[in-house]
């Protein structure tokens, strides 16, 4: 069968950069930088770039582009006994689209609040109880929320008609979702940049205080930090590299995806921080009390940031649109990207049209996403989000650099990817893959563990942890990549 | 802006923007060579 072909060379990069920019730049880049360190920050965080992020993003994009095939395939490919591997990357994929779908779901009604100006009063109370109309506890789902079901069903539409034709679809779409937030992006940082007490704000992002490096958990931060900003570990740099032609440059392309990506990384510190700024010094508090990360700051602090601008309504307006339209075109590339990997993956395996295995494949995940667009939801996916990330990719990462560190021999793909590429990569490389990557997700996965035995995370109770974070995830990636990988395919 | 935050700021402008400039600046040449 005709395996589906990128149009060329940049609708491949445009994509990937699409997919490594997701909403994390935006919401967890500045504030990780800002609580470790502040512009010393960025010194652990490029030597985790030089030492993790790029040798591990040249082997996803060697992987694919050598076999041809999605993650589970080219892990199979180098051991059949390694494809459940490849379906555990897929499948960790799969829950985090599930619920980033919802995360877009908030974004569209924020969208839509800004003709209303519905969040510039209060954004906290807009968002718990009119978006989320949140229940008491995961142990109430409360019926769905309307405005999120409908935010739910038009990003997955969009999911599925930017993959129905594949490749070809996905780079026409790239073209308008990859530079659309770096320009909206660039508005909020003009307009952050030029309000009274940004410089401030600057200031708590980008001072460096130094004897923060001698702290073990700022290089775990940066670390970890590198390793969820390139969308590693969820095999979609596999299955995208597996559309291009075998001989095709692979380290200048993925050197090209890993600075567009740092680099929208830290316009979005500068837009942020330069707002918060402001913000703080508008409500005479220290910027330490308003600044915020992860949903909290994309929903609540930045909004009410917004809601504070000089020049009225329409401006408030205008601000608040172009944010939510910088995190939903942030969002759709990288939740479209985590679709495909699986489809990828599920196509390699028994064949089918990509048409109607994208529509299933769509549907299957609106309907497990459900769960998020409850009243209850917004509990569910921080117990999800949390196991999620912390087991499902950081094993994924780990078993690659292992499996092509030491069950492969890493010259052979060394030399297969120096062959293609105009850049060269040393025996440098190797040591990475076997030695430093392994250790270091090791370290981030025992780290995690081991706080995640002694405290109970999010203060939930222990049941919901264990059917949403050690079942619902853990368990259910353990057996489901082992019978999905037990399964015949079409090349068995 | 204090002193060291303008330094860090260049830094990171050199490193990520400078780095970006010349990856796709290689990329274009070689697509020239291409055609």
């Amino acid at each position: 069968m005709q395996r589906d072909r990128w149009s060329n060379r940049a609708a491949f990069v445009l994509a990937a950069i699409g997919s490594a920019a997701g909403l994390g730049n935006a919401w967890r880049f500045p504030y990780m930088a800002y609580s470790n360190g502040g512009g010393a920050f960025l010194i652990p965080y490029f030597v985790a770039l030089l030492t993790a992020g790029i040798p591990l993003i040249v082997l996803e994009f060697s992987m694919g582009q050598k076999t041809q095939r999605g993650a589970p395939g080219a892990l199979a490919k180098v051991g059949r006994k390694f494809e459940g591997f490849g379906w555990w990357a897929v499948l960790s994929g799969t829950i985090i689209t599930s619920y980033y779908a919802g995360i877009m779901a908030w974004a569209w009604d924020y969208l839509a609040g800004s003709f209303t100006l519905g969040w510039a009063e209060d954004a906290g109370a807009y968002f718990y109880e009119n978006v989320l109309q949140i229940s008491s506890g995961p142990g109430t789902l409360g019926g769905f929320s309307t405005p999120v079901l409908i935010g739910l069903v038009i990003t997955w539409i969009a999911i599925y008609f930017i993959l129905r034709n594949g490749a070809e679809s996905v780079g026409k779409v790239v073209l308008i979702t990859v530079p659309l937030p770096v320009l909206l992006m660039a508005i909020l940082v003009l307009r952050a940049v030029t309000l009274p007490g940004a410089i401030e704000g600057l200031n708590y992002f980008l001072e460096p205080n130094f004897a923060m490096l001698t702290n073990l958990s700022v290089w775990i931060d940066a670390y970890s930090q590198v390793f969820f900003t390139l969308s590693l570990g969820f095999g979609i740099m596999i299955a995208y590299a597996s559309y291009m032609p075998e001989d095709s440059d692979i380290i200048n392309n993925a050197l090209i995806t890993v600075f567009a990506n740092s680099g929208i990384s830290f316009m979005a510190g500068i837009a942020v921080f330069g707002t918060l700024g402001y913000m703080a010094q508008a409500q005479g508090v220290p910027i330490s009390e308003v600044a915020a990360a992860g949903v909290g700051l994309a929903f609540v602090v930045y909004p009410n940031a917004i809601s504070l601008l000089p020049g009225g309504s329409f401006v408030i307006g205008f601000f608040g649109f172009v944010f939510f339209a910088m995190l939903l075109s942030l969002g759709i590339d990288s939740a479209f990207s985590i679709v495909e990997a699986g489809v990828a993956g599920l196509k390699d395996k028994w064949g089918g049209s990509k048409k109607k295995v994208t529509l299933y494949y769509s549907i299957f995940l609106f309907v497990v996403g459900l769960l998020f667009a409850t009243k209850g939801g917004l509990y569910w996916l921080d117990i999800v989000d949390h196991y999620v990330n912390t087991y499902g990719l950081v094993v994924a990462g780990l078993a690659e650099a292992v499996i092509i560190g030491w069950f492969y021999e890493p010259d052979e793909l060394r030399s297969y990817f120096n062959s293609v590429s105009e850049y060269q990569f040393g025996n440098w490389w190797n040591v990475m893959i076997k030695f430093i990557i392994p250790i270091v997700l090791a370290v981030l996965l025992v780290n995690a563990f081991i706080t995640d035995i002694g405290t109970q995370y999010g203060g939930y109770e222990l049941k919901y942890l264990v059917y949403g974070g050690w079942i619902g995830v853990v368990g259910f990636l353990a057996v489901a990549s082992y019978i999905i990988s037990r399964q015949k395919g079409i090349e068995d | 802006m204090s002193g060291s935050a303008i330094v860090m700021l260049i830094f990171a402008c050199v490193v990520l923007y400078g780095g970006l400039f010349v990856t796709l600046r290689r990329a274009m040449k070689s697509r020239k060579k291409e055609d």
